[in-house]
């Protein structure tokens, strides 16, 4: 059942409009992960779901209730900040006790809750500590038991790891997942990482200058991105796009002078003779063998080897065109060595040059 | 920290400085020690260099007793004026700058901005400009010779203001995101975690404050007439300024080392939070 | 500034603003107008005659022997004070800045002539110059030199700016070591690397590097010189003698108190608001942006 919807929903400072009408519709329970760079409005996204901030035009509806208005103590939500945002003079116990004093709860019951946060979150040792003897994982997790106390309706995350080293990162990541399925509380996680974003969502938001790009699944996102931006945005390294031509009748791709692509769809047609942009993941391309029908060179100008994978970026040999390609971590090669690629044509992602929008069909 | 590689150096600058400061304590001393001598010593040149033994003497009758035919009135009372004096500029100052700080902050209302200005427009109206309308005022609003009086007109202060709304900039935006989240409303948010932030500011102010009234002299001298609201620094004015008599400087002396004395000590035992307070102000 | 993150409760604002404001206007802007209002005005001692004189009473001020007097005696006042705090103040702080041993018990007695009011400060420096009695006119007599800031103008002034200059060193010499204190060391190595002794490092690259501080300590000197020295000259010669340590702010109480002349002592007074007004200007537009700690 939908439990939090937003519609059209703009927002201006002074004159310039940031938000420029997003709609978005989330059930209850689920993992909601708006993604996007440094100033694409998911900060003010999320704080105008929590109350602290106007909305200039449009509505929120909170279990079909309107909220426009109502200030966020009165939204029944609870959210983490990327500073944790602890009060430096209270301890532990007071800092996560101090929404429920606010609410005028017992103080027995206050101590229940806290206690049973504090286990789950491995604080029980930490309560009469305060923030600045504390780490930055346990500040973390301090704020997130601030948050947990409360057992609100609405969990908001204000990219909370990106203070927290590559290691830390990953651990919390894993907790917070664990916490929220156990939980079952619907939360809204904003971060600019789209690993986090990949590996945390149900349902994936892009966000790119304050419009929302495309909304669903991890996976359909990654596989059908609705927009170049989208394409180049989720998945690493970036996909390769290239510059391509429509000829034949919309049955052949022509990448350059010397290389053409046969095309079994049918809708590039009306894109006859006019430049489309083509997309292909890095992990899509392979070391071509022998039957492959499609087959390019491309030179190697810098390698990454990490283990796992061989990252590889270079030219096309013919056309000068730049190409990354992640092959497995057990092939080698080098500086100057030329690869002759091959790509599956199920792979392969198609985008107006000019909307950025993907080219419906595949 | 650059090393002294001349030993010479190091030691001049101790003798320096130690010769610097018994040349500014001079003045000090040489009262200290005139309050413990009677004043036939102190008339006979030169005046005594070491303390005398007249000092039990001499601070009773000039606190509790006084010499009435000498001109003296005992200073106990002046003492507790000046006492609550000070604390109602220190207090008042602080309470009413530490809350409009927080307003001008916190707040989004119409007029903010003007607020703002007319509280800065304050530091170019110090009293001894507005000495004469002020006092007419203060005679209208029947104020002369009340403690109100005395303290009021100095307690709109623009640097305890700056001082405090230079603090709250500095505070983290998010913790009255939280705040709010938490479901505390402003005034909660100004008891719970603004007030107990800036507890180091509000007591290296208090002591400046404090200072500041205690040794008030201009605004004193015409706020009041009764000698029973004297302060103890104004009664410096009766006593030296006596043109018929031998000045009776034994006790003006005793008198000038009491009134020194309360700042003093506040001085030497806040010394840390006097300084941050000093320091901090003037940004 | 506004914080990003803020109430709108209007009503509860205006009630925090309140108290300041309503002191404010009371007891701030309302005699500043009524000051400027009756600097317009020439009324005679018992409120019998108001008259409306426009600038009369500022014209007259300046053609006035005695004002034009006072005006320089304020001049020469708060120049010998400034100067004087100033290079005491840095002396002591640069003294204070080098040693490690006992630096604590040093800056404890070097800040304490400002816990001192300057009434006081007035009746301690009296005692020591005093004719009948001080100690310095005892040893000054004894080699010949004749002693009595009574009679004479120039021995007046001199005391007052001694007695000025010693209760505000303190304040000079708090700002002063704060700022030695915040200099970057870096600068100071790199230089004694590159062969200047210690002398030479203060004249060439210390000092300047204090010149934003000292400025402002120019303007903070200044406007205690003309204002917070009241208590002194009251304490010890009354502005005199002959009107010797008449500044402005005295001569401001003297006509407006003991002369009962309220139209020029208002004039007098909106004279010294301009005063201050410039001065601050001149601190907040081009100093206030070159100092940090």
């Amino acid at each position: 059942m939908t439990m939090l919807e937003l519609k059209d929903i703009k927002k201006r400072y002074a004159n310039t409009e940031v938000i420029h009408g997003v709609n978005l519709s989330i059930e209850k329970g689920q993992f909601v992960v708006i993604v996007g760079p440094s100033g694409c409005g998911k900060s003010t996204m999320l704080r105008m779901i929590a109350g602290l901030e106007d909305i200039s035009s449009g509505n929120i509806t909170i279990h079909g209730k309107l909220v426009n208005r109502l200030p966020p103590k009165s939204r029944n939500i609870a959210m983490v900040f990327q500073n944790y945002a602890l009060y430096p003079h209270m301890n532990v116990y007071d800092n996560m006790a101090y929404g429920l004093k606010m609410r005028k709860m017992k103080k027995a019951d206050i101590k229940v809750r806290i206690t049973k946060a504090a286990e789950v979150l491995k604080l029980t040792d930490l309560l009469k500590r305060r923030p600045k003897d504390l780490s930055g994982g346990q500040r973390q997790r301090v704020a997130m038991g601030r948050a947990m106390v409360r057992e609100p309706e609405l969990f908001l995350f204000d990219e909370p790891l990106s203070n927290l080293d590559a290691r830390l990162r990953v651990d919390m990541r894993l907790e917070i997942y664990k916490l929220q399925r156990e939980l079952g509380i619907t939360s809204i996680y904003v971060t600019h990482d789209q690993v986090e974003a990949m590996t945390l969502a149900d349902v994936l938001v892009v966000m790119n200058h304050g419009h929302v790009e495309q909304m669903g699944t991890p996976l359909e996102i990654y596989n059908k991105p609705a927009t170049q931006f989208v394409a180049s945005f989720i998945g690493s390294p970036e996909m390769n796009f290239l510059d391509v031509k429509v000829c034949g009748d919309g049955r052949t791709i022509k990448l350059n002078d010397q290389i053409t692509l046969p095309f079994a769809g049918s809708f590039l047609d009306q894109y006859e003779r006019r430049q489309i942009v083509l997309g292909i993941r890095p992990e899509a391309l392979h070391i071509a063998e022998k039957n492959d029908a499609i087959q390019f060179a491309m030179r190697v100008d810098l390698v990454e080897a990490l283990g796992s994978d061989t990252i590889a970026y270079g030219r096309m040999v013919h056309g000068d065109a730049r190409l990354v390609v992640k092959l497995s971590g057990h092939i080698r090669t080098h500086v100057g060595e030329v690869l002759t690629l091959s790509l599956r044509p199920s792979n392969l992602h198609f985008f107006d040059k000019t909307s950025g929008k993907r080219i419906i069909g595949l | 920290m650059l090393v002294d590689k001349h030993p010479f150096l190091r030691v001049a600058t101790h003798v320096c400085l130690v010769v610097g400061i018994l040349f500014l304590m001079l003045p000090i001393y040489f009262a200290f020690v005139a309050s413990t001598h009677s004043l036939r010593d102190l008339l006979t040149a030169p005046i005594p260099f070491l303390p005398g033994k007249m000092l039990f003497h001499n601070y009773y009758t000039v606190l509790v007793k006084g010499a009435p035919k000498l001109g003296v009135n005992p200073v106990d009372r002046m003492l507790l004026n000046s006492f609550i004096m000070a604390m109602f500029i220190a207090v008042g100052k602080i309470v009413v700058s530490i809350l409009s700080a927080f307003a001008i902050v916190y707040f989004r209302f119409p007029f903010r901005k003007l607020c703002f200005w007319m509280i800065f427009a304050t530091l170019m109206l110090p009293v001894q400009v507005r000495i004469v309308p002020t006092f007419q005022i203060a005679a209208s609003l029947d104020l002369l010779n009340t403690y109100t009086g005395l303290s009021l007109p100095l307690i709109a202060s623009a640097t305890a203001t700056f001082l405090f709304r230079q603090c709250f900039l500095t505070l983290p935006d998010e913790l009255c995101d939280a705040a709010r989240i938490d479901g505390a409303g402003p005034m909660r948010f100004f008891w719970n975690v603004v007030l107990p932030l800036s507890k180091i500011n509000i007591a290296s102010l208090f002591v400046i404050m404090f200072i500041y009234g205690w040794n008030q002299y201009l605004w004193p001298l015409v706020a009041t007439t009764s000698s029973k609201m004297s302060t103890i620094v104004l009664s410096m004015q009766k006593l030296a300024t006596a043109a018929d008599q031998i000045p009776q400087w034994n006790y003006i002396m005793a008198i000038a080392i009491l009134a020194l004395l309360v700042p003093l000590l506040v001085v030497l035992v806040m010394q840390r939070w006097f300084v941050k307070g000093l320091v901090d102000s003037e940004k | 500034m506004l914080k990003r993150s803020h109430f709108k409760v209007k009503t509860l604002a205006y009630l925090l603003v309140l108290p300041q404001m309503l002191v404010t206007v009371v007891f701030f802007f309302w005699p500043a107008l009524k000051a400027f209002y009756e600097s317009f005005f020439i009324e005679d001692p018992f409120g019998i005659h108001h008259h409306f004189v426009w600038f009369r009473n500022f014209v007259e001020l300046f053609h006035s022997s005695d004002y034009l007097h006072s005006l320089f005696i304020t001049f020469v006042f708060s120049l010998a004070v400034t100067v004087l705090t100033l290079f005491g103040g840095l002396f002591f702080a640069v003294l204070a800045d080098r040693v490690t041993k006992g630096r604590t018990v040093y800056q404890s007695l070097l800040i304490l002539p400002y816990a001192v009011a300057p009434a006081i400060a007035g009746v301690l420096v009296r005692f020591l110059f005093d004719p009948a009695i001080g100690i310095f006119p005892y040893w000054l007599d004894k080699i010949g030199y004749h002693w009595n800031y009574n009679t004479h103008a120039s021995q007046a002034l001199f005391l007052v700016i001694i007695t000025a200059a010693w209760q505000q060193i303190s304040y000079n010499f708090i700002f002063y070591l704060a700022s030695l204190k915040s200099l970057p060391h870096s600068v100071l190595e790199a230089a004694s690397l590159d062969g200047a002794g210690p002398f030479r490092r203060f004249f060439t690259i210390t000092f300047p590097m204090l010149s934003p501080i000292t400025f402002f300590l120019v303007i903070i000197n200044m406007l205690y010189a003309f204002f917070d020295t009241f208590g002194i000259i009251q304490v010890m010669t009354q502005g005199g003698p002959a009107n010797a340590t008449q500044t402005m702010v005295y001569k401001v109480y003297q006509d407006g108190f003991l002369g009962l002349d309220f139209g020029s002592s208002s004039a007098q007074s909106v004279i010294l608001m301009l005063v201050i007004v410039v001065l601050t200007v001149i601190q907040f537009r081009y100093i206030e942006k070159k100092v940090h700690y």
